[in-house]
């Protein structure tokens, strides 16, 4: 038994600052709950009041359906059963790797052999076996995160914590390592919170993800979902649905720019006199001016910029309703077009997010009424 | 399956009845014990001052020549930061200008004057430059210059007192000039550089803005060291009646019955600048974490280096320790001192004599006793001290400010007025100490704790907390973290501490003077009690006793705590 249950968390910092507000949030045995948001969201203060480090001021803790935090109860780190990977590793420098690995056994009192064992079978795990007898400052960064994830798993805790562990490794070494996490998480089936900013990592690694701001839960959804659905123009931005309209109504119809340009959103019901038309790089396609949309499909005639070749994918900038700038993805050479020509740029109604209200919430369905 | 499972769970139940209360109160006595070792006695002492309507006061304005004393002591402090900091400063500056090579050896020898008692050093000087026998002046009249039997130079006077004062203190300005800039590493100068800045603009631009905090933070140091000087003044000032606050205070304070009142009231003025420096050092700097928490993996890259870039330093250095230590053994070898080395009349019948005299042995056995006493109470203490400052989320925020602010006001009292401050409270009753080794430690436990606090605060900044909260997180309680992961982690922390306490304990003279009675000397005071009754080569023989045991302990604490200890002494 290992889910985890957290009720109406506070944690502030000073009176000014509210880390964590009042945040429930029920994470299933064997799910790997991912926390994203930028920084001073709360994520990792949540990860450290869930690993006994920060003390909340209020609410209820509960691992395992064990309280471990809540009332007058406070259950100290190192009786939580949990493991916990750095972003800076935190591997002790006066320790060899095998002693790194070894020691939440030693902490328990288990004897030399059997931890020693235990800690070559999880740097095995780990494809770190070779590296023993070394210590942390002569092995290479990946290594070192993967020695940290060895020691984490190696006394098979309730649940895993991770905090932003790949932020200080370099781009191909962290896709490496986010495949091995999804390994291990598939294979010892551990229940896991995981700490991070990069989106990619979210959606890869999480059976649900949840979208921190302020302190409280913006939208918590698996990945799929929360990439085509985001709920509020807020998620939708921090997954990098960059492309903004900000559309205003006049008389009837939704413009934007200056001069207007107009959009035709067929059949909207929409509370508000202004909304906020968000596009993935990748639903924009680009076609000669003049072309024709169709039903669901709107047209708005821009300018290219500038084309930034990307070896895979290029990305197109379009300059549209004088000012507003749209960024168009799509596989190298897909168009002819360069910076200086006259294009339409296309979307499909069906793949339009648009965001209304003071918080930017989803109006749905945009096309789907059509 | 429920038997299982409720053992456990009553383990994690008693565990969880130690909330943060206690663990609070625990904090709060650590406060509550160092206010007592260090706050205490000041209060008690400048109560006095107040008794009898104040009229303490009226009797050290009537005190003949107060103005003079007053005088005095502002001008030795002045003189002082005029001469190390500016010294200090560009010693380490230079030292950054040597070849890689030359770098490596040289940069920690400025540190070394720290490691030579200040009061074998003062002898030493009056044995290279009294008007009359000494060595410098002998031999500079063999060159002509100055005339008759004197001179030309004259140790025994305000500018003797002043130039020696700097001199020494120099090198704590060096201390702190020098990690800062090795910190900072040339990266950020070459970063100015790129930008376009001229050599004089990165150092006015970059440079020295950087070095802002070190500078200021050595000039209130500087200022309140010299203002508390006290061996200089009291044997080179003696012959020309040349008194400051603190001889004023030690006179004082050998007077019977002590007139406790008339010190405390000459120690208010000294103990309100120290407060006000404070303070002041406080406002500039602002966080010190900002400045302590720099990385030191920084690189001096594209700095343009030069041999004579050391020579300045060889000269500070010939100045500060080699001529000194010279002088001693010189007159430490020979019968009598006449101001002239006759190397055919060498003799080590002055070491002889002076291991013999059972009051050495007395005073060497005192020493060592009162130094293990005093890290084996003031390391741990420090160690608890440091670890409050950091746990920010831990420990009660008016407990950390108050153990911050006395570590602090401690560093900045004069020692002499630590010293009255004891020995008021533990020889009057209900302690009535005087003459025990118990009350020597306690002092020396006082006295050190600030010093025991700081390279183990530096640590654990370097380590950071992820390494403990890594063992926590791994099952290991605070106890098995602290011995398997703490200790390990700082352990050059702890063996800057052990060997700054075993400098400082050793070095130490003014508190010594007060606290230790005729019978039972401590080895600095036996060497004040040789230059009054003694002969030069017995003082000599003192002084390099005092560098040798000094040394023993530097090496002992580096063996203990690593030999990268010696960079962070």
């Amino acid at each position: 038994m290992s889910e985890v249950n957290i009720e109406n968390l506070t944690k502030g910092f000073g009176p000014a600052v509210r880390a964590i507000d009042e945040l429930t949030l029920d994470i299933a045995e064997g799910e790997l709950v991912v926390l994203l948001g930028p920084s001073g969201c709360g994520k990792t203060t949540l990860l450290r009041c869930l690993a006994g480090l920060e003390r909340p001021d209020s609410g209820r803790i509960a691992i395992g359906g064990e309280e471990v935090f809540g009332g007058r109860r406070e259950i100290p780190t190192h009786r939580r059963g949990i493991g916990l990977v750095f972003q800076n590793y935190a591997l002790w420098p006066h320790m060899t790797v095998a002693q790194n690995v070894a020691y939440p056994l030693r902490a328990k009192g288990v004897s030399r052999r059997a931890r020693e064992a235990a800690a070559r079978e999880a740097l095995a795990l780990v494809e770190c076996e070779t590296l023993v007898d070394r210590l942390p400052a002569a092995i290479s960064g990946g290594q070192q995160q993967r020695v940290a994830l060895a020691r984490a798993i190696v006394a098979r805790p309730r649940l895993i914590l991770f905090d932003e562990p790949l932020s200080n490794l370099d781009y191909r070494l962290r896709g490496q390592l986010r495949q091995e996490i999804r390994d291990l998480h598939r294979t010892l089936g551990f229940t896991g919170v995981y700490v991070t900013h990069d989106q990619t990592e979210a959606m890869q690694l999480g059976s649900r993800v949840v979208v921190l701001r302020e302190g409280r839960i913006e939208q918590l959804a698996p990945p799929q979902e929360l990439f085509d659905r985001p709920a509020t123009s807020y998620v939708a931005r921090f997954l990098g649905i960059g492309n903004a309209i900000a559309l205003s109504r006049s008389d009837d119809r939704w413009v934007f720019g200056d001069p207007a340009v107009e959009i035709d959103l067929p059949h909207v019901p929409l509370p508000a006199d202004s909304c906020e038309l968000l596009l993935r790089a990748v639903d924009l396609t680009l076609a000669p001016p003049g072309s024709e949309g169709g039903a669901d499909r709107v047209v708005v005639e821009g300018t290219v910029r500038d084309v930034l070749f990307g070896g895979d994918v290029s990305e197109w900038i379009v300059e549209v309703g004088g000012g507003t700038v749209l960024t168009a993805t799509a596989a190298a050479r897909t168009w002819p077009y360069a910076a200086g020509d006259r294009v339409a740029v296309q979307f499909e109604l069906d793949d339009a997010l648009l965001y209304a209200g003071p918080d930017g919430r989803l109006v749905e369905p945009v096309g789907a009424a059509a | 399956m429920t038997a299982t499972a409720s053992a456990p769970q009553r383990v994690t139940l008693a565990a969880a009845r130690r909330p943060a209360r206690r663990r609070g109160l625990a904090w709060v006595s650590l406060a509550l014990v160092m206010a007592v070792l260090i706050i205490w006695p000041l209060v008690r002492l400048e109560l006095r001052a107040f008794d009898n309507g104040g009229d303490a006061f009226t009797r050290m304005v009537t005190y003949p020549g107060i103005g003079r004393v007053f005088l005095n002591t502002l001008i030795v402090a002045v003189g002082s930061v005029l001469i190390a900091v500016p010294l200090g400063t560009v010693l380490a500056w230079l030292t950054l200008r040597m070849p890689p090579a030359l770098r490596r050896v040289m940069a920690i020898l400025p540190i070394v004057p720290l490691m030579l008692p200040a009061v074998a050093k003062v002898a030493a000087w009056t044995y290279l430059l009294s008007p009359r026998t000494g060595l410098l002046n002998t031999l500079l009249r063999s060159w002509g210059l100055g005339s008759g039997a004197t001179g030309p130079l004259d140790v025994f006077t305000m500018t003797g007192i002043v130039v020696i004062s700097g001199v020494t203190l120099t090198s704590f300005v060096y201390l702190f000039v020098h990690s800062s800039l090795e910190q900072r590493g040339a990266e950020l100068e070459a970063a100015a550089a790129a930008c376009g800045a001229r050599p004089w603009t990165v150092f006015t631009t970059v440079t020295l803005p950087l070095l802002k905090p070190a500078v200021i933070y050595s000039t209130g140091i500087v200022f309140l060291l010299s203002l508390g000087q006290f061996s200089a003044p009291l044997l080179l000032g003696a012959p020309k009646n040349i008194d400051t606050i603190s001889t004023l205070m030690y006179r004082v304070s050998g007077d019977y019955p002590v007139d406790y009142a008339l010190g405390a009231a000459l120690a208010l003025p000294l103990l309100v600048i120290g407060l006000l420096v404070v303070v002041a050092q406080r406002r500039a700097l602002g966080d010190e974490r900002r400045y302590a928490a720099v990385s030191g993996r920084a690189r001096q890259v594209g700095v343009r280096t030069s041999w004579w870039a050391a020579v300045p330093l060889v000269i500070y250095l010939l100045v500060a320790v080699v001529l000194p230590l010279l002088a001693l053994v010189v007159v430490s070898l020979s019968p009598y001192w006449s101001g002239r080395i006759t190397p055919s009349r060498f003799t080590f019948d002055g070491w002889a004599t002076a291991f013999a005299d059972p009051s050495t042995q007395q005073a060497i056995s005192t020493t060592a006793q009162a130094v293990g006493f005093t890290i084996v109470l003031v390391v741990p203490l420090g160690y608890l001290a440091a670890l409050a400052l950091l746990q920010r989320t831990r420990v009660p925020a008016p407990v950390r400010r108050v153990i911050d602010l006395i570590s602090s006001l401690a560093l900045s009292m004069p020692s002499v007025l630590m010293g009255f401050a004891l020995l008021l409270t533990y020889s009057t009753p209900p302690f009535r100490l005087y003459g025990t080794t118990a009350m020597v430690v306690v002092a020396y436990v006082s006295l050190m704790l600030p010093h025991a606090i700081r390279p183990q605060l530096t640590s654990m900044l370097a380590t950071g907390p992820e390494y403990s909260e890594a063992s926590r997180v791994a099952g290991a309680g605070p106890l098995a973290t602290t011995w398997r992961v703490g200790f390990p982690l700082i352990r050059s922390g702890i063996g800057v501490a052990v060997s700054l306490v075993v400098i400082m304990v050793i070095h130490e003279f003014a508190v010594s003077l007060m606290v230790t009675s005729p019978g039972r000397r401590v080895i600095g005071t036996l060497l004040y009690d040789a230059t009054n009754f003694g002969t030069a080569p017995q003082v000599a023989v003192i002084a390099l006793l005092m560098v040798a045991i000094t040394t023993v302990g530097i090496v002992a604490a580096l063996v203990a705590g690593g030999a990268r200890a010696l960079d962070r002494v």
